[in-house]
This record gives structure tokens, sequence and C-alpha cells, in this order.
């Protein structure tokens, strides 16, 4: 495929760019100072083939729905298609009017060549030829790897060699090491293996666990027997030594029983009741003998009293007397003090009277006014004082209102009359939309007049500066392209002289030494060269001719001496000829070199004489350029600076005159607004006039209109003032007259009181000269009087009932004393009734104690008889219990004795039955009978021993029964549980792992064989007829250093590539120098795809400054042999070095296609 | 009478999960415990249900007891029932035949067993019911036992309890076969059957069922696993129901990463994936294995970073639900618009893919790469080796394995010519 026109329409930072690929070039240098842009252009090559990628670095001007490539291509048949690429998903490929196009519709021209496929073999950068290069280095220049990134253009396979190494060696190696995972894993196996095994064999022994668990029971059931039987002995033995003791002590007892034979037989309730009937004979006796003495006593206290019997028969009347002395005491103590209180009442009845204008003796409560009057009267103060108030109020505000009212009066008249100033402001009114534009005018003219200062300043501060912008408003300035374009020219003018500046000066630096090798190589001994040589030949040859000619009757004969002349010259020349050209072939290397020297330096000197011509030619190409450009300022009559600043000086220039323009305008709009505001002064003035306004001809408007609206405002006020003086008199005169006839009203009112008034004195006894308030006065009076007359009552009759009670009291006092003949020694009659009190109290006492003896002595009468009774009760019945005893003169003895035996009795038995259980059913004879065998101190020792047999037989028992248990648990457990599952689980689990090991480990080291198979494959493959295309590549590239490239097998039987110097020499791969590897690796790498192109659809090859790092003898050959290829392929080499483009125009002429990218 | 039973068959106690390359041992546990947790279910919701009997349709163990543990848990479960008063009906199915199962626990009288020497029937006239069956006498039961089976108890409610494979379901092993006609002939309401692990209705009036296993042990037996409950009204069917009992879900997941530009985009695809069978799976547990495919740029990158892509595939699933495992990850993608050009394009020597492909089948490089396969087996200790590891096709998928891993590597190197 080769590409015939590209289209960046809306991509990078390009927009409508179209780039024109001449057909018949067989080399496209496409040429670009802008790396950017060259960059975004070689990238366009791959997304316009392929599609954009998702993710666009180019849409940083055009957005990716808008970005848009177009190209035309034709193939190696000659079919062409013209189609435009966009961003998206699906339906990319467009043709020229934007219909879609199928997406295969590209497949004819790009084969099977996919995006990265065409990136990497047919896209060669500087970068990827110096890596490529380094690969092969780093392989050795071995062949089958040299070889295939030479031809993919990848350039990691070692590395990815040698991580697949790495990455498989860490799974699996065959030599054991556990960082391996396979090895882990293989661990995990063997673990979970062993424990399921583990776990199986202790699930597998569960009938060995179930037989353990019946033995541990039969052994337990053992312990337990024996340790019953040693428990069973020494218990017997226990037994034994506690029973002896027991049985001497019921001997004992039994002895004890044999002293008391005599007595009777008589069961326990009988010798108890014995007891009982004894202790009370007894205890009755002690208590006869008791009350007697008690009874004697008593009756000596009884009597010793003596009672005043008289005294206590009235004690009555005494008693009742004392109970009313408290009341006689508070009457005689409040008695004055009641009196008192009377007395104040009545003196205050008698002030009321004369307060009321009446008698002081009179008898108030006959002449007290009944309630209805009282009320009357009230009623009577109360509209008597309303009326009173309203005369008053109304007599006040006649006063106040009159007062108003003159107020007024004086105001109208000291006033001037005015008129009202409405018509004036109507007409001012009209005229204010025009003066209204006052305001905006004046603040148009301040904003204009700051604009214009500050445009006058910036303009002064430009550079250079412009002191009269009016003048360059005029004037025609250059535009920007014009000036863009005097930049660019200038740029690459100045870039041009400074190439060739450089260029000059290396070889001027070249020259010295030049000349020097040129001497050296002469050294001042070099008889021969070619020129002395050939002129040497010349003069041989100019005398051989003429004897040639004369020898072959070709001319005329010659003359002897002309023979004899030319022989002679023959045979000089003839000698100076050999004798030079051996000399020249003795030192035939010293002067090839020379000659080559010597071309050498001639062709420096033609170059510097070139480039100094070139030079001087660009000189003055700049001055002139120069020249024109400071002509295109010279009408503005100032020294232009460069283009870049004039470039932005314009641009300001351009900012000041529209901001001028603008200002301009608004002084148009002042002017016109002061003509219309001219337009109404006229009938301004005459307002003016009409309200007084004296000169106004020769105001401002602005200063007139102020006079007439402050005039106006003052008429304005003045006449309001005046309105409201009139409206306030009329309401006054309006308010007098209502309350003059206010007044009469109340009058009337007034007249119709008093006649009420004195009706309602004259009933209540009061003087009807009497005023209102004095009315009110008496009515408070009366108001009082019940209260006193009650009051008054009250007391008078208590006094009189204390007089009443005090004289009884005193009568029956006298009553008392007299029937018990006493006096009361004038100690009044409380004091005399006290006395007696006292003395009634005594004798009470006295009798109360005489009481008292009395019945206790009666009370022990009583109780002896009962006792001496009961005592002989008892003796009876004691002896009625003692019948069929022995008589005895101490049935207390008897007692005593019966008593105890039954003691005895009782402890025998108690004893018999703490035997009992000992016993174990044996007789008391039987155990007798043992015991006379047993020795205590020995079954002490022997009960020991048994102890200790015991805690043994226990100990295993214990230890029996724990076995059992853990057993039990244990089957339970293995019964219950999930047995060896999980470690099973596990184990299941480590072998996936190790199959997944063994796939990953697989892969990995299957993509090594890969790997080594196909790049043997592809070496294999390769040998012809590439290598001999590749040999003619390197060859040309080297300038014939080399004739070529082969294989050749190294001592470890590896191919390697070799640079073959000539039929006896080959220079290997490490050997060669950097530049020639280069060289080497290109070659390969044309070769490939011319091979490729031979078979099948090739694609243009792109170039990005491929041939950078190459001198300018490589790079001629370099592209030479780009053009080389170009028959079958399209090279494009993308460059932003400018010396690219001319060499190639010097070694390809028209072969070569220059595109300029910017 | 109406009443319900639970159906069940292939419990397969005490056989491990395959295929699970994880050192996790508490997920061990967990799954080692999930059969019988399961059956431990299944008992308890026949107990909550209230169901008048279970049937068990064979394969209760996975093959012959190594110890009476596994016969000692199952009898414990049954006690349960019969305390519940559910008795249980079952056959022995090919991997708990007579002949293969020779320990022995002694079940409650409640459990009934299908004679293997001829078919047997068992009544519960309260019910009305009568349960045909018969076991397997052997693991490998090449006969038609359908056809022996009797004819329907007139007026009763006639289940058949069979394990068989019917009329094939492969990769299952062909036994008991028979049709599904012959099984309609019987004249049963109802046929309980077993082996297929997989949930199948055969027939649904009467309903032929296979309940599918109780809970899948690897990734073949994905999705719900349980038991089916059979409502009876009036002598036939009314309803019929799956119940979720596995305590573990296996889940194969499959993520179409086509189009997928970013990683974050790939993830996200993954993650939505596995959301979906984790809202399926309803709380139970996941195991899962994730599968990648779909035509992608990331296709390099899921291919020489596998580590990286199992914890990215493992950090999604955690974002989804703390109960979740993954099994493995299975790349499957391609790059957009590959295209080989193979062994004789002039394409070969520029494109490594067409080289590669060109040695796929290379008898040599096929010889190399099993003598190194041979290297590794050697090393592996003695395990139950699945079949196809070392077969011929299995390397033949290695060494493509191996070239995507190479077309990968090699071309990631170099993307634009600038």
């Amino acid at each position: 495929m080769r590409i015939l026109k590209l289209e960046l329409e809306r991509y990078g930072h390009f927009t409508g760019k179209t780039l024109e690929f001449r057909s018949g070039a067989s080399l496209h240098v496409v040429y670009g100072a802008n790396e950017a842009g060259k960059t975004s252009a070689l990238n366009a090559f791959a997304d316009l083939l392929f599609g954009f990628p998702p993710r666009t670095p180019y849409n940083f001007v055009h957005d990716n729905p808008k970005l848009l490539l177009g190209a035309t291509v034709t193939d190696k048949d000659g079919s062409v298609l013209s189609f435009k690429r966009r961003k998206g998903t699906s339906k990319t490929l467009l043709d020229m009017q934007g219909a879609v196009l199928p997406d295969d519709a590209l497949t004819p021209f790009l084969g099977l060549i996919d995006r990265s496929v065409f990136l990497n073999a047919w896209g060669l950068s500087k970068e990827s030829l110096t890596t490529g290069a380094l690969q092969m280095l780093k392989s050795g220049g071995e062949a089958g790897i040299s070889l295939f990134a030479a031809a993919s253009g990848m350039k990691s396979l070692i590395e990815i060699q040698k991580r697949l190494e790495m990455e498989a060696s860490n799974i699996f190696t065959p030599t054991r090491a556990q960082a391996r995972t396979f090895y882990q894993a293989k661990d995990r196996f063997d673990a979970a293996a062993q424990l399921v095994r583990t776990l199986e064999l202790a699930i597998r022994d569960l009938k060995a666990r179930r037989v353990a668990i019946v033995d541990f029971k039969d052994e337990l059931e053992k312990a337990r027997s024996a340790r019953g039987d040693v428990i069973k002995n020494r218990e017997l033995l226990v037994r034994l030594k506690d029973i002896g003791p027991i049985l001497h002590l019921i001997a004992s007892d039994e002895r004890a029983l044999q002293e008391w034979e005599h007595l009777p037989l008589m069961d326990g309730s009988r010798v108890r009741q014995l007891r009982e009937v004894l202790d009370l004979s007894e205890e009755g006796q002690r208590e006869l003998a008791r009350l007697r003495r008690e009874e004697a006593k008593a009756k000596d206290l009884f009597e010793s009293f003596v009672v005043d019997n008289h005294l206590i028969e009235i004690g009555p009347a005494i008693q009742e007397l004392v109970g009313e002395l408290g009341s006689y005491a508070d009457k005689k103590k409040d008695r004055p003090r009641i009196q008192g209180e009377a007395d104040e009442f009545k003196e205050k009845l008698q002030d009321s009277a004369v307060r009321l204008g009446l008698p002081a003796d009179t008898e108030l409560a006959l002449v007290r006014p009944n309630e209805m009057l009282v009320a009357q009267l009230k009623e009577q103060i109360k509209a008597g004082r309303s009326i009173a108030t309203s005369i008053s109020a109304n007599a006040k505000s006649i006063r106040d209102e009159k007062v108003n009212q003159e107020n007024l009066k004086k105001q109208q008249s000291g006033s001037v009359p005015v008129s009202d100033p409405k018509s004036f402001h109507d007409q001012l009114g009209r005229l204010m939309p025009a003066l209204g534009q006052l305001k905006e005018i004046e603040r148009l003219e301040r904003s204009t007049a700051k604009e214009s200062a500050q445009i006058k300043e910036k303009a002064a501060q430009l550079s250079p500066p412009v002191s009269d912008l009016e003048a360059l408003a005029l004037a025609s300035l250059p535009t920007k392209d014009v000036i863009d374009e005097y930049r660019l020219s200038a740029e690459t003018l100045v870039g041009e002289r400074k190439t060739l500046e450089a260029n000059l000066g290396e070889v001027e630096q070249s020259l010295p030494g030049l000349q020097l090798r040129v001497d050296e190589l002469a050294g001042g001994q070099l008889a021969s060269s070619p020129e002395k040589i050939a002129a040497a030949r010349l003069e041989r040859d100019d005398h051989w001719l003429p004897l040639k000619s004369a020898l072959l009757a070709e001319s005329k004969c010659l003359t002897t001496a002309e023979t004899a002349a030319h022989v002679i010259g023959l045979e000089e020349g003839i000698g100076t000829a050999d004798r030079l050209s051996d000399d020249a072939v003795l030192n035939a290397d010293r002067l090839a070199k020379h000659a080559a020297a010597l071309k050498n330096l001639k062709d420096a000197q033609a170059k510097q004489e070139n480039l100094t011509g070139l030079l001087s030619d660009k000189g003055q190409a700049v001055a002139q350029q120069e020249k024109e450009w400071q002509t295109l300022w010279q009408p503005l009559g100032f020294q232009a600076a460069t283009p870049i600043r004039m470039s932005v000086w314009v641009g300001q220039v351009g900012d000041l005159l529209e901001r001028r323009e603008n200002n301009l305008d608004e002084l148009q709009q002042i002017s016109d607004l002061k003509i219309a505001v001219n337009a109404v002064r006229s009938p301004l003035n005459q307002i003016a006039q009409s309200v007084g306004i004296s000169e106004c001809e020769a105001l401002p408007v602005n200063l007139l209109l102020a006079a007439v609206e402050k005039e106006l405002g003052l008429r304005a006020e003045a006449w309001q003032k005046s309105s409201q003086l009139v409206t306030r008199l009329a309401a006054v005169n309006e308010r007098i007259e209502a309350l003059v006839t206010e007044k009469d009203g109340f009058v009337d009112l007034e007249s119709a009181w008093k006649a009420e008034w004195y009706e309602v004195l004259s009933a209540m006894h009061l003087p009807l000269e009497l005023t209102v308030d004095g009315a009110a006065a008496a009515l408070e009076i009366w108001n009082q009087v019940p209260s006193f007359l009650s009051q008054f009552q009250n007391r008078t009759t208590r006094v009189e009932g204390m007089d009443r009670d005090m004289k009884k009291f005193q009568e029956r006092t006298s009553a008392l004393l007299e029937q018990l003949d006493e006096r009361d020694f004038g100690l009044g009659p409380d004091a005399a009734i006290k006395a007696v009190s006292v003395r009634l109290n005594k004798a009470q006492q006295v009798e109360t104690q005489a009481n008292m003896a009395q019945s206790s002595f009666k009370e022990l009468e009583r109780q002896v008889l009962q006792a001496e009774v009961k005592a002989e009760e008892a003796a009876a019945a004691l002896e009625l219990l003692c019948e069929g005893l022995p008589p005895s003169s101490s049935r207390v003895q008897q007692v005593l004795d019966l008593e105890a035996r039954d003691a005895v009795l009782e402890r025998l038995k108690g004893r018999r039955q703490t035997l009992l259980p000992l016993s174990r059913g044996q007789s008391e004879e039987d155990l007798r009978h043992d015991l006379e065998s047993f020795d205590e101190a020995t079954a002490v020792a022997e009960i020991e021993a048994l102890k200790i047999q015991e805690g043994q037989h226990n100990q295993r028992e214990n230890e029996v029964y724990a076995s059992l248990s853990k057993a039990e648990g244990d089957l339970a457990k293995l019964e219950g549980g999930v047995g060896a599952e999980i470690a099973v689980q596990l184990r299941k689990n480590a072998e996936a792992e190790l199959i997944e090991n063994t796939r990953a480990w697989a892969v990995k080291r299957f993509a090594q064989i890969l790997l080594a198979h196909a790049i043997e494959q592809h070496r294999s493959q390769q040998e012809q007829p590439l290598l001999k295309k590749a040999s003619h590549l390197f060859s040309l590239l080297t300038a014939n250093s080399f004739a070529g490239v082969e294989q050749e097998l190294d001592e470890s039987d590896t191919f390697r590539l070799v640079g073959r110097r000539d039929a006896d020499h080959t220079l290997g791969y490490a050997e060669m120098s950097e530049g020639t590897q280069f060289q080497l690796y290109l070659s390969l790498r044309l070769a490939y795809l011319d091979e490729y192109a031979q078979k099948a659809e090739p694609m243009p090859f792109i170039g990005d400054d491929l041939l950078a790092s190459f001198d300018d003898e490589r790079t001629r050959k370099g592209l030479t042999a780009l053009s080389e290829i170009g028959t079958r392929i399209q090279p494009i080499l993308f460059t932003h070095h400018s010396k690219v483009v001319e060499l190639a125009q010097e070694e390809l002429g028209e072969k070569v296609d220059v595109i300029n990218l910017d | 009478m109406d009443f319900s039973f639970l159906h069940s068959a292939d419990l397969h106690l005490g056989s491990p999960f395959l295929g699970l390359s994880s050192n996790d041992e508490e997920l061990a546990r967990r799954v080692a415990a999930a059969s019988r947790e399961a059956f431990e279910e299944l008992v308890e919701q026949a107990i909550i249900r209230q169901v008048k009997f279970v049937v068990i349709a064979g394969d209760i163990y996975d093959g012959d007891w190594k110890d009476t543990t596994i016969g000692h848990f199952f009898n414990r479960q049954m006690a349960r029932l019969q305390r519940a008063g559910i008795p249980v009906y079952k056959v022995r199915g090919n991997h708990d035949a007579e002949s293969v199962i020779t320990s022995a626990v002694t079940l409650p009288d409640s459990v009934k067993v299908f004679s293997s020497r001829r078919p047997e029937t068992f009544l519960i006239p309260e019910l009305k019911v009568a349960l045909h069956g018969q076991s397997f006498a052997n693991r490998a039961v090449p006969e038609n036992l359908a056809l022996a089976y009797p004819a329907p108890e007139a007026g009763m409610f006639n289940i058949g309890v069979l394990h068989t494979s019917c009329d094939g379901r492969p990769p299952h092993a062909n036994y008991a076969p028979c049709s599904v006609q012959q099984l309609l002939q019987r004249g049963y309401q109802y046929w309980a059957l077993g082996h297929c692990h997989e949930y199948e209705v055969v027939n649904s009036a009467p309903p032929i069922i296979f309940p599918g296993n109780l809970q899948g042990r690897n990734i073949r037996e994905t999705g719900i696993k349980g038991a089916v409950v059979v409502e009876v009204e009036d002598g036939e069917v009314s309803n019929f129901s799956r119940l979720q009992l596995a305590r573990i879900q296996w889940a194969l997941i499959s993520a179409d990463l086509t189009g997928a530009a970013s990683e974050e985009e790939a993830f996200e695809v993954i993650r939505g994936e596995i959301q979906k069978e984790v809202n399926l799976a309803g709380g139970t547990p996941v195991v899962f294995r994730m599968v990648l495919s779909g035509s992608t740029q990331l296709h390099r990158m899921l291919h020489t970073e596998p580590g990286r892509v199992v914890d990215e595939v493992l950090a999604a699933a955690n974002h989804c639900t703390d109960a979740i495992w993954l099994e493995s990850v299975k790349v499957q993608t391609s790059e957009p618009s590959t295209a080989s050009a193979g062994q004789n394009s002039p394409l070969a020597s520029l494109d490594m893919k067409s080289m590669l492909d060109s040695l796929r089948e290379s008898p040599e490089v096929l010889k190399e790469a099993r003598a190194a396969l041979e290297v590794i087996k050697g090393k592996l200790p003695a395990m139950d080796l699945p079949t196809d590891v070392f077969s011929d096709e299995s390397i033949s998928n290695l060494v493509g394995e191996a070239r995507e891993l190479l077309v990968s590597s090699g071309l990631s190197s170099e993307e634009r010519p600038a």
C-alpha cells in the first residue's frame, strides 16, 4: 500500500492540513520543525489505518467526536481508495462524501497486518533502532534472536526469555526448594495426608476402644469390691473397739441396781407421781406458815388508821365550789375593764348626736333615718357632684377654645396673601424629560475626559511610543499576517545563516588538518605523482607519435636529425615515465592516500568557498529583508522593532484605537444631549421670570433649573400653610358654639336636682343650707351610729351578769363555812374555800389507806383457810401412794431411792441402744465372748493398715474411672465428630493446588520451548534470500566497508551474525562499532520488509528521525538504502533536521519528495 | 388424607469438595462440614414442616466408610426423625450399594431400606401410601430395575423410589436405565428418583423428579441444591417445591469484558456479575469460578499478571459479600481484531503470533513439552490425578495458553513508533 495523500482534518493541533505524497518518489522526507506536529502526523498513520484507540491524546483541540482523518491510498495493483476515519466504536470508516464504508474496506490494502504489527515492524525510530541494535548486542549477535528481533521489531526477546525462566522457577524446579510454590503445596499435601492417616488409624481403632472400655469397667468393679472388703474388716475392728467400753458400763449399772432390791418394783410413772405428791405436800406446809405470818401483820396495820368522816361527807360540796374558783377570779378581774368600754361607747353616741346637730342626750336609736332615705341621699350626692363637675369642665373648654380662637385670628391677620404654584409645577414637569439629561451629560463628560487622558498615557508607554494616536488612526498599519510573514521569513533566514555559519566553521576547522594530512603524505620526497607520470607519458608520446607515423608511413618521412632527436626524446620520455611509474608503484599506497587526502582538501576548500559565497548571499538576504521590514514602517515615521515585538505593538495600538473610537462615540453622545437641553431653555426662562427670578438669562441651565425648583418649593410650602390656618379657625368656631349649647343644658339639670335635694335633707332632719359635702359627712356619721349603739348595749349587759354570778358564789361559801363551824377570817370566799379543800384532801387520803389495809387483812384470812385444807389433802394423797412400800419414817428418802433406781435403769437402756447398731444382732453374751479375744492395741494398728489399703484401692479406682471416662469420651467424639473429613478436604485442596501449580509451571515452561522453536525456525528459514538482500544493503550502508552479512557457527555451535570484510575476514557483531551495529540492524529490517513486499501487500515504512544518530556520510548512505527499497515499499522519513533534507536532495535529487509539515 | 413428604437423594456424606486450590483451613473446615450440615438442615426442615415421611433415593454415602463415624452421624439424624415420628424410606444407590458399604450401624426401626434382591413395597395404611423400591446390590447395575416394580396398590398413593440414570444423564454413569414411558406405565402417583445431581422435573403429571444432590461438591455442581417437598391432597400430588439446603453454593460466573477499555471498567463488570450471583444465592455462602471472556484491550494484562487478576477478582467479590471464596479464575479473553496468518504467510516473519501459531501443533514442540511435563509429574505425590491433566489434549491446550502468554508478553514492549 502506498499513501498518496494524508488529510489531517481535525487531529491534534492540526486543522485542515493536507500532506501530499508525490507518486514516483522513492523516498518521502516529511520535514517539520515542530516536533509535536511531527509526532501527531506519525500517529495519525496508525489511527487512520486501524482506527482510533478508545483513549487518544490527540483530542486537545478537537473533541473526540470531531476528530477526523482522511487519506487516499493505492495498492500494488493500482487500486485507489479515498476515505475518511472518524473516532468512534463502530462505522468509523467513511467515504469522501461521509457515507459509511464497510469495516473491511481497507483489508485489501492492509493484508493481515494489524495495528501492533504495523507499529512494531513498519515503524522505526532513532530510539527503537538503538534499542534493537542493543538487543542484538545483548544476545551476542545470536543469529536467531537477532533475525527475529530485527524482523518483527520486537526488542525484548531476551527479557521475555529470562522472565519466563524466573517465573517458572518460582513455581517449580526439579531440585526441591522451599521457596517454590509447588513444593509448598506438596508439603501441605503431605501434612494433610499424614493427618488423614493418623485420624483414620484412630477411627479404625474404634473396636479396640470399645473392648478397652469393657475392660476398664471390669477393673473398676474389681477395685470397688476390694475396697469394700477392706472397709468391712476395718469397720469390724472399729466396732469391737467401740463396743468394749459400753459393755463395761452396762455391767457397772447392773451392779448398782442390786442396792435397791428391797424396794418393790414400781413403774416410772408411779415414781414420778409419788415425787410430785411429795413435793406438793411439802410446798403446802411451807405456804400455810407464810400466810399466817402475813395475816397478823395486816391486822396490825388496819387497826392503826383514824378517819375524819364528817369532812368527807360534805366533800362533794367543797369540790363544786373549788371547781368554780377560776370563773369567780376571772369575773372579779374583768368587770372594771368591761364597765370602761360601756362608758366609752356611751360617749361616742353623745358625740355623734352633737355632730348631727342634735342635743347630746338625744336617743339616736329613735331618730335614726331608714335605709331608703339613706340611699336617696347617696343618689342625690352623686348626681349633685356629677352636675357640678360637668358645669366646671364645660366652662373650662369654652375658655380654652376662645383663647385658641384669638390666637388663630391673630395669625391670619399677620400673614401675607399667597397664590397656588401648581401651574408652574406642571409647566416645569413638561420640561423635565429634557432637563433630566443634565446629570448624564455631567457623567459622560467626566468619563470621556478620564479615558482620553488614559489613552494618551498608554500610547506614550508603548514601545515604540505613540505621541500622536490621531495621526496613527488615520495611517495604515501592516496587518498581523504581514508581520507574521516577515517574522517567519526572518527566522528562516537567520536560521539558515546560522546553519551556514556552523557548516563553514566546521569546514574551516577541518582545513588545517586536511592540509597537514596532504603535506604528511607528500613528505617532500614524493617524486612521482599521477600528474607527473601523465606529463612524462605525454612528453614520451610527443616523441613516439611522429616516429610511429613515420614508421607506418602515415606521414612524411623524418629527417635523420629529427629521427635522432625523437629517438632520444623517446628514450628519455620512456625512461622518465618508467622511473616515475616505478616510483609510483613503490609508493602506490602513499600515493593513493595522498591523492585522496588532496581530493578531500580540495573538496573542503571548494566547500569553504561555496559556503562563504552562500553565507555572503544569506547575509545580503538578511540585510535586504531588514531593509524591507523598515520600509514597511517608514510611512509611520519611526524605527520598527523586531517582528515579534511589532506584532504585539500592533495588537496594543489596535486596542488603544478601539478605546479612542469608543470615547469619540461618547463625546458625540454628550453633544446630542446638550442640543436637547438647550431646546427647552426658553420656556424655562419664562417660568423663572414668572416666579420672580431676576437675570435668569445669564444663569446656566442647570443653575437656573435649581433656582426655579427651589422657588417653587418655597411657594408650595407657603400655600399649604395658609390653607391649613383657615381650616383650623373654622373648626374652633364650631366647637365654641357647641360648648355654649351644652352649658344651657347643665343649668336646667341643676335646677331639677336642687328641688329633690331639699326634700331629702328635710326628711333626714338636716339643715337645708347643707352642701353636698356636708350631707356626705352627715351620712358618714349616721353610718357609724348603729355600731356604737350595739357595742354600748353589749358591754352594759355583760357587767350586770358578772355582778350576779359573784354574789351567788359568796353566798354558797358562807353557808359551807357555817357547816364546818369555820370563818373566813376576812380572806374572802375564794381563800376560805381553798383552805377547806386542802383539809378535805388529807382526810380522803387517810380514808383510802385504811380501806386498803382492811382489804389485805380480809384476803389473807381467806388464803390461810384455803392452805390448811390443801395441806391436809396432800398428806392423805401421799399416804395413799406409798401403799406397798415398807413403812418408813422418811417417805422422802424412799422416794429418792426409787428415783435413783429409775435413773440407772434409764441409763442402762440408753447404753444398750448405743450398743444395738454396733452389735449387728449379736447378743451381749456373744459380744462379751468376742471381746475376750480382742486386743485393742493391736486393733488400732490394724485399723491404720486397713485405712492405707482402702486409700490405695480408692486411687486405683479413680485411675480406672478416669481412663474409662476418657475412653468413653474419645469414642463418643469419634462416633459423633466429623472424623477425618477436614483433613481429607485439606488434602484435596492441596491436590488441587499441586495441579494448579503444575499447569501454571507448564504454561511458563512451554512458552520457553515455543519461543526457542520460533526463533530457531525463523532463523533457519531466513538464510536465503534474506541474508543476500541484507548483505547488499549492509554493503551499501557501510560504503562497501563490509561485503555482506553472514551466519557463522561459534564454538558452542550457535549461529551468530557476522559482517564479512573480505574473502578471509569477518567481524563479529560485538566487535563492530556502534554506528555499524545500527547499520546492520537497519539492513536486516529493511531486507525483511523488502522481502515481505515481494510476497504480499506492504505497508508504508515510517521512519522517525531514523538517521539522527548517523553522521552525514552514513546519513547519505541511509537515505540511499531507504530509496533503494522505495521501488517496492513506500518509505516515509520524518525529520526535523534540515540537514537531512539537504542531504536527501543532494543524494537523491528528483527521487526524493520533500514535504513541509509546517 | 392430605399430607406432605420430603424427597431427597445423593447426600454423598463424607465426600470432600474438589478443585479448591486454597490453603485456607477455615474454608476446608466449612466445606468438610457442609454436606453434614445440609443433611442436618433437611432433618430440621422435615421436623418443622411436620412431613409424614422422608424418601431418600440412594447415595447417602460416597463410598465404603473408612470408619463408622459417618454411619453414626446418619444414625443420629435418623434417630431425631424417629423421635419426631417421621419414618424414612431409602434405597441404596451405586455409591452406597449393598456390596460397597461393608460396615454397618444399626439404624432405628423407623428407617426402612428397600431390598436389593427384588422390588419391595412398604405400606403406610393410615396415609394410604404405598412405596415401591429396590436398592442397588452392586456399584454397577446395568439392568432396568423399573420394569420389575409391582403394580400400584389400588386406592393408595403409590410412590416409586429408584436410583437411576433414567434415559441417560451424562456425565452420570448409566445405571438402572429406563425410559420415562416405562416409569409412567407403572401407574404410580409419584416417582422419587436419585443419581442425577441436577434438579430436574422429568415429568410433571404425575411428577417424576430428580431432586439433585443435597450439597454441590465441585464447580460442575452449581446453583441451588437441596430436596423437594411434595404435598399430597386426595391421593394426588397437589404441589411440589424445592428446598434450598446446601450450606455452600457453587457458582460459575462469566464476565464478558468485550469493549472494556480500562481495568476499572473490567472489574466493575466483574463485580456486577458476582453481585448477581450473590443475590441469587440469597445469603448462602458462595464458592465461585470466574471465567473472563470477550475481546478486550486488557487481554495482555489479564494473561501476564494472573496474581493481580486473582487479587482484584477476590476484592470485587468481597465488595459484594464476606461469605464468598474463589475457586479459580479462567482467562479466555482475546485481543480486539487479532488476525493470524499461519505458517506460510509472509507475515510470519514479522508477527510472533503467526509464527507461534505455526508451532502449536509441531510434534517437536509437543514432544519437548511432554518431556518437560514428565519432570514435574515425577515430583507429584501419589494422589487422585484428574485424568485429563497429562493427556495430549491437555498438553495441546497448555501450549495454546503458553502461546497466549508469549503473545501478551512480547507485544507489550512497544506500542507506537514515535
